[in-house]
């Protein structure tokens, strides 16, 4: 493995790979510098082209390129730091829909991945666990890293060494939700499920953080309703958010957006809305600019012409996590990578104010999570005072007992 | 702790009075990254006696070698203004490339490095003529920089590449890219030119280089009673002429760093403001004094006592710093 602090010189030819010469005019061009040994990293971005958007807000429909543009970024990124080590990222796109009829056959993975590679996962659950069972039964597995799936279940009972996830579980976002309302004694919850398979799991894990916090969920409704929010939502939601007893805060679960945004300012009773709507909890918002992160705003905004989303980020920090680790241990062995990402050796500056690194117990990465309302930043989890034996961040998702037990 | 502070400041007031009897005034220039100003503190009294208002989100701050002009990175400006210190006036500018975060100065006193960190440049500017001389690739988010005393290189750290970029100023050609823990920010060579120092905020190490072959002289990392490692970001770096003592403020965890230069142990940890930042000495060294982000203060420390003296409040995020002898 390489050290850290290894010094790469213009003398060394003999450890120069045999990419070498096919590479070096396009690589070499700009680069002052002459490496240890060159290596072509290709980056898999495998998503399965659900096109299905339910806002009807036109501010919330997500972009079209919305995660991969953060991976575009990543790749960029980690080939200017590449051209000094004689390292070239690529990434590749592969569509589900574009190779299967997913809804009725089972994939033929063999034919469409390559051997051993560095997979960017953006699948919903389905086809994700067909995904790792497929894996399961390579000699020489794929390094998957989930860049959008939030379902908890991959972090309790998916626990191959080859999973790995940059986007927090929704246990890490509902805990940060919950170490807010605790910091702030808002601990009588008014519930809004939104009733989809995708709100159910979410609510499930508000009940999971509201009875560590000791939250208390005074009443809880699921939304039904099928009017246009649009013309109808100052008689709709003060009767929809009536109740007997009084609430300090209502909560929504609604993860395709299709009416929490709705919520806020027309409660029954005059109360703060969190959740999914109102005040939420990400990764990322483009408000962000502490740490660097200005930095990476402006890169962002440069490349794609838009704001950075948090599954933009999201995807860039897979990026830039497999490319670190390939600047370090020079290899891009899926299996060593997954090793290194999990070991203590792995820190990864990316715009947190602290390194982040990945829990060797489920492959979730540990990171802050940022408390925003519309156009700016509220708070950031971990809250003061919420304290770990290893780590603070430790006190958001899934601790190691609770996981593949 | 609050009468710790009071009893440090009497000392303080006692010790200025000393100093200005026997020195010169001296001031020092502080860059107010969210204010877009300068605050100007009297070194005798502690006090900030002036704010002189400058181009948006200032940040890097250096004098020329006689102290008559000031150079400052505008980032949001993309420009470096160039201060007179005679009139507290901005008397011109320098082309930058975009987003100028630091800047260094040649010993030869008319060439000028500033780092681009957005667009992975450093940037190299004749100061006579107000040109580019060139533009050259490194890392992403290019960060800290230093020129070697004898003027033969300088480097610049990378914040996401995770690199030193050895740059040979008469060529101005990369010629060596050294690994260093995640996230690099302040550089600093020895007087002698025979030891670059250089800190990785997010790696929490300091790495000292021998600058004739790039090789590893020391690593240290540091520890502070109490304070979760991931806290202690060391970033500024100062270096003592008169004594073996080197400073590394350590970021949210609040601390400077004292370091013993001879046997590479540290000395004490110094407890200063919010999120210290840079570090800068007066004129007989005597006096340390650290910018302090999130507190929006300068600490002062007494480098004979080793111990915080005083507190002064600037503005907004200050971020650079620089102490004028006398005037």
């Amino acid at each position: 493995m390489l050290k850290p602090c290894a010094v790469y010189n213009r003398l060394k030819p003999s450890l120069l790979g045999p990419f070498f010469m096919v590479l070096s005019s396009i690589l070499f061009i700009v680069s002052a510098s002459i490496n240890a040994a060159d290596i072509d990293v290709k980056i898999y971005h495998l998503s399965h082209n659900d096109l299905t958007n339910y806002a009807i807000n036109p501010l919330l429909v997500e972009p079209d390129n919305a995660g991969i543009a953060g991976a575009a970024l990543g790749i960029n990124d980690s080939n200017t730091t590449g051209k000094f080590l004689g390292q070239h990222y690529t990434l590749h796109p592969i569509h589900l829909l574009d190779i299967a009829n997913v809804t009725t056959s089972r994939i033929d993975w063999a034919k469409h991945l390559p051997q051993a590679g560095l997979i960017l996962s953006d699948l919903a659950s389905p086809y994700l666990q067909q995904l790792l069972a497929y894996n399961a039964t390579l000699s020489t597995p794929h390094l998957i890293i989930n860049i959008s799936n939030r379902d908890n279940s991959l972090r309790q009972s998916q626990c191959t060494q080859m999973l790995l996830h940059t986007t927090p579980s929704n246990a890490q976002i509902t805990d940060a939700l919950g170490q807010w309302l605790l910091s702030k004694r808002l601990n009588r919850v008014f519930l809004i499920d939104g009733d989809t398979p995708e709100d159910d799991r979410w609510v499930t894990s508000f009940e999971r953080t509201a009875k560590r916090y000791k939250l208390k969920i005074e009443a809880s409704k699921k939304w039904t309703f099928d009017t246009d929010l649009r013309r109808t939502v100052s008689q709709d939601i003060p009767l929809f958010t009536q109740t007997s007893r009084p609430y300090d805060v209502v909560v929504v679960a609604d993860t395709h957006q299709r009416f929490g945004q709705y919520v806020p300012y027309n409660t029954y009773y005059p109360r703060p809305v969190i959740g999914t709507a109102g005040l939420v909890a990400d990764t990322w918002h483009p408000s962000i600019e502490q740490w660097g992160a200005k930095q990476l705003q402006n890169r962002f905004y440069d490349q794609h012409a838009r704001t950075m989303q948090h599954q933009d980020y999201d995807a860039y920090v897979a990026v830039r996590a497999i490319a670190y680790s390939v600047q370090q241990t020079q290899s891009v062995d899926p299996t060593q990578l997954a090793t290194f990402l999990r070991s203590e050796s792995f820190q990864l500056a990316a715009y947190k104010g602290r390194k982040l690194t990945f829990r060797d117990y489920n492959g979730q990465l540990r990171m802050p999570i940022e408390l925003t309302h519309p156009l700016g930043l509220v708070a950031r989890a971990p809250q003061e005072g919420f304290m770990h034996p290893i780590t603070d961040l430790d006190t958001l998702g899934f601790d190691r007992r609770e996981v593949c037990q | 702790m609050f009468t710790l502070f009071k009893h440090a400041s009497r000392t303080a007031l006692l010790f200025g009075v000393l100093l200005s009897a026997v020195d010169a005034q001296e001031l020092a220039y502080v860059t107010n990254e969210k204010d877009n100003s300068i605050s100007v503190v009297n070194l005798d009294t502690f006090s900030v006696i002036k704010d002189i208002p400058i181009g948006e989100r200032p940040r890097g701050f250096i004098f020329n070698h006689d102290q008559t002009l000031a150079y400052i990175c505008a980032s949001d400006a993309n420009r470096i203004q160039i201060l007179d210190m005679q009139t507290d006036t901005i008397i011109g500018e320098l082309p930058s490339g975009e987003d100028p975060e630091t800047i260094a100065l040649h010993p030869n006193g008319t060439t000028i490095y500033t780092a681009n960190e957005d667009d992975a440049l450093l940037t190299v500017i004749d100061i006579p003529s107000a040109q580019v001389i060139t533009q050259i690739d490194v890392g992403v988010e290019p960060e800290g920089l230093a020129v070697s005393p004898d003027g033969s290189k300088m480097v610049v750290t990378s914040e996401t590449t995770n690199m030193v970029h050895w740059i040979d100023t008469q060529t101005n050609k990369n010629y060596a890219n050294s690994l260093v823990g995640a996230r690099p920010r302040s550089a600093m060579f020895t007087k002698d030119s025979s030891q670059l120092w250089v800190t990785s905020e997010i790696g929490g190490q300091l790495t000292v280089f021998n600058v004739a072959d790039q090789s590893v002289k020391h690593e240290l990392t540091f520890a502070i009673k109490g304070i979760h490692r991931d806290r202690i970001q060391p970033v500024g770096i100062l270096l003592m002429q008169s004594k073996p003592l080197a400073f590394v403020a350590l970021g949210p965890s609040n601390h400077v760093a004292v370091i013993n230069t001879q046997t590479m142990e540290i000395v004490k940890y110094l407890l200063v403001g919010r999120r210290v930042w840079q570090l800068a000495l007066n004129q007989d060294e005597s006096l340390l004094l650290t910018t302090n982000g999130i507190s929006g203060d300068i600490s002062i420390i007494d480098t004979n006592q080793l111990s915080t003296i005083k507190s002064i409040k600037v503005g907004r995020y200050p971020w650079g710093i620089a102490v004028k002898n006398d005037s």
